[in-house]
């Protein structure tokens, strides 16, 4: 019998099934690799993959992660042993999008700060001034399905949209209303930059102190996307010293952050349980789609969600 | 002749960039008295009676930095030959951006969650976030703000009905929305907005009965005025769970007392009356107040000005 490891205590045993009838296979909740028989792992996002992994199972061909980013799975390494990698497609982009929407909004209009205020018996003058969104610059860091999103939104907002990204020419950003900048002008001119790029050696600390140093000190900056693309220090140190006006993050270094987060003791932050992916239907998705190819794979057929195509199978 | 400006954070410098071409001198002062006092600059705390003729008898002109003008006698003054000058549609932009962001802030639940992430939660959310595109708007009222709100909330994917004794479904369809009558609005919208002016009927509009017809995972987002919705009722609402949630940018008593009660209903965001605030709402609310006296002045009909019957 075929075996397939669920690497995720909160897995739904019961979301998606329908797509195994008839293959004969068992899944098998578990947070150990091993066995000959093992075929298949899927596994949460924050389930780390080794890049050993064919040591300790040496039949498994598919390694699955249940979230769009897949910097938990070694995925060039494993590609090149003949693993199929998979992640799952945009499922929550439209989610991610409008809660980044959601946190420049609240930033720009100081809503979560003036609750805060009102609370402590104050009223006026207001200690954060709102903002017009209506002609506030929005600089979105990755053209990629979420960042396109985003640009949608904030266009609708009436907002004034920029956007880097090395791999998105000029034409395909002017076709969306949204003008194509360098990365040192969108940090520099924008009210509200926001971080839509993957998590690559490359992009690890994008934004570190010599980038807050650049920004705008009424701007602020929003981290939907993970954690380790933001020099978390400085951004303590930025926010500490006024050098930016704020900040929404709903990613962190460490998930969940630990009881001494220092984020917990910065001024005019906004903070978030890595939510912006969240919504009912986004939260069953992912679930559905890796027993889908996983039912595709066992069937011999190719999964949809590759991340690259495998040795071996080119 | 002099414009005397009785609110101490009045911009002077851009009240006589307006005023001095029409030969006049602008001061800050507390007493607005003598016959050289032409025009007077004032704000909602600024009570201007008709007795202000008594000590400035020439007095031609009344500007205030406000829409609402309960705080001028504007017919008594009329009928000596004094205008009253408001301002109008300086903040529309600003009360349709702050009305979105607490739309979006409620659907997405990023105030409570940021709270729950200091507290120590993470997951499962208490507060789940729900889509924005597809989610039902309900806007109560069909006036100028209004008309944005509907425009905006159309553009970024929302499904938006409207609620108006005086709209067309022809305008509404155009703005973006769909017109229906109130209770349809508030049986079926996720998010119902309060965006009516207050008047005698439109005063306790929203009482325990149409509080009542919204739905369980609803939320009210009021950034028009309090008294159009019954406060006790909405907090009897929230606290039994009978709403989701609310966002209130407006309390029946400004600024709220300690003893506000909404200050401890759960789930519930609490606005110090900013929607209307940007620096450019804040300029303009001068500005505007300064040149519709400006006009009157030179003799021109000022744009906002208001004489009997008003």
């Amino acid at each position: 019998m075929r075996r397939v490891l669920i690497l995720d205590p909160l897995w739904p045993m019961d979301v998606g099934m329908e797509a195994l009838d008839g293959i004969d296979v068992t899944l098998e909740k578990t947070d150990r690799i091993e066995g000959d028989d093992v075929v298949a792992i899927l596994a949460a996002p924050e389930q780390t993959i080794p890049a050993n992994l064919l040591e300790l199972a040496p039949n498994v061909r598919l390694v699955g992660t249940c979230s769009t980013g897949y910097d938990n799975l070694p995925a060039v390494e494993l590609s090149a042993q003949g693993v199929m990698c998979l992640h799952v497609k945009s499922y929550c982009d439209e989610e991610v999008a409008e809660h980044t929407i959601t946190l420049a909004a609240n930033l720009l209009r100081g809503v979560a700060h003036l609750d805060g205020f009102v609370r402590e018996g104050g009223w006026w003058p207001y200690p954060r001034e709102p903002r017009r969104l209506a002609g506030s610059r929005l600089g979105i860091v990755g053209f990629g399905r979420i960042g396109r999103l985003v640009a949608i939104q904030g266009d609708a907002l009436r907002m004034e949209v920029v956007a880097f990204d090395e791999f998105v020419d000029e034409a395909t950003m002017q076709s969306r209303g949204v003008q194509k900048v360098d990365l040192d002008t969108l940090i520099e001119t924008s009210d509200v930059v926001t971080l839509h790029a993957p998590l690559l050696p490359e992009t690890q600390h994008l934004m570190n102190a010599r980038r807050f140093a650049q920004m705008r000190d009424d701007a602020y900056l929003v981290n939907c996307a993970r954690g380790p693309l933001v020099d978390h220090v400085a951004l303590g140190d930025a926010l500490r010293m006024g050098v930016i006006a704020g900040a929404a993050i709903d990613v962190y270094p460490v998930e969940p952050p630990p009881v001494d987060e220092p984020a917990f003791g910065w001024p005019n932050l906004i903070l978030q349980p890595h939510s912006a992916w969240y919504s009912a239907e986004a939260s069953l998705a992912p679930y559905r789609r890796q027993i889908a190819d996983l039912a595709r794979f066992l069937r011999g057929e190719e999964p949809e969600g590759l991340i690259m195509q495998p040795e071996g199978t080119r | 002749m002099r414009v005397v400006v009785i609110d101490d954070t009045w911009p002077l410098d851009r009240a006589r960039a307006i005023l001095e071409p029409c030969g006049v001198t602008v001061e800050f002062n507390t007493e607005i008295a003598g016959d050289d006092v032409v025009a007077v600059l004032t704000y909602p705390g600024g009570k201007i009676g008709v007795d202000v003729l008594d000590a400035a008898p020439n007095l031609k002109a009344v500007g205030t930095c406000s829409t609402g003008f309960d705080h001028l006698a504007v017919d008594a003054l009329a009928e000596r030959g004094v205008c009253c000058c408001r301002v109008t549609h300086f903040c529309d932009v600003e009360v349709v951006d702050h009305t979105m962001a607490l739309i979006y802030a409620v659907l997405r639940g990023v105030v409570m969650l940021d709270g729950l992430v200091r507290e120590g939660t993470w997951w499962p959310y208490p507060r789940a976030p729900r889509p924005v595109r597809g989610s039902i708007l309900g806007v109560v009222g069909f006036g100028a703000i209004s008309h944005g709100l509907v425009e905006t909330a159309s553009a970024v994917g929302m499904d938006v009905r409207v609620a108006s004794e005086h709209a067309t479904a022809g305008d509404v369809t155009a703005a973006g929305g769909t017109l229906v009558p109130l209770d349809e609005l508030l049986a079926a919208a996720d998010v119902v907005a309060i965006m009516t002016s207050l008047t005698d009927r439109t005063r306790g509009m929203i009482d325990a009965a149409a509080i009542a017809k919204m739905r369980p995972d609803a939320y009210l987002v009021n950034t028009a005025r309090a008294a159009i919705v019954d406060h006790l009722a909405l907090g009897r609402a929230l606290e039994t769970g009978a709403i989701a949630g609310a966002a209130l940018d407006v309390l029946p008593v400004e600024p709220a007392p300690a003893d506000e009660p909404a200050l401890t209903w759960p789930n519930t965001i609490i606005q110090p009356h900013a929607a209307w605030y940007s620096a450019e709402s804040d300029r303009r609310s001068f500005d505007d107040a300064a040149e519709d006296v400006a006009r009157l002045l030179r003799g021109e009909e000022p744009l906002n000005g208001m004489r009997p019957p008003i």
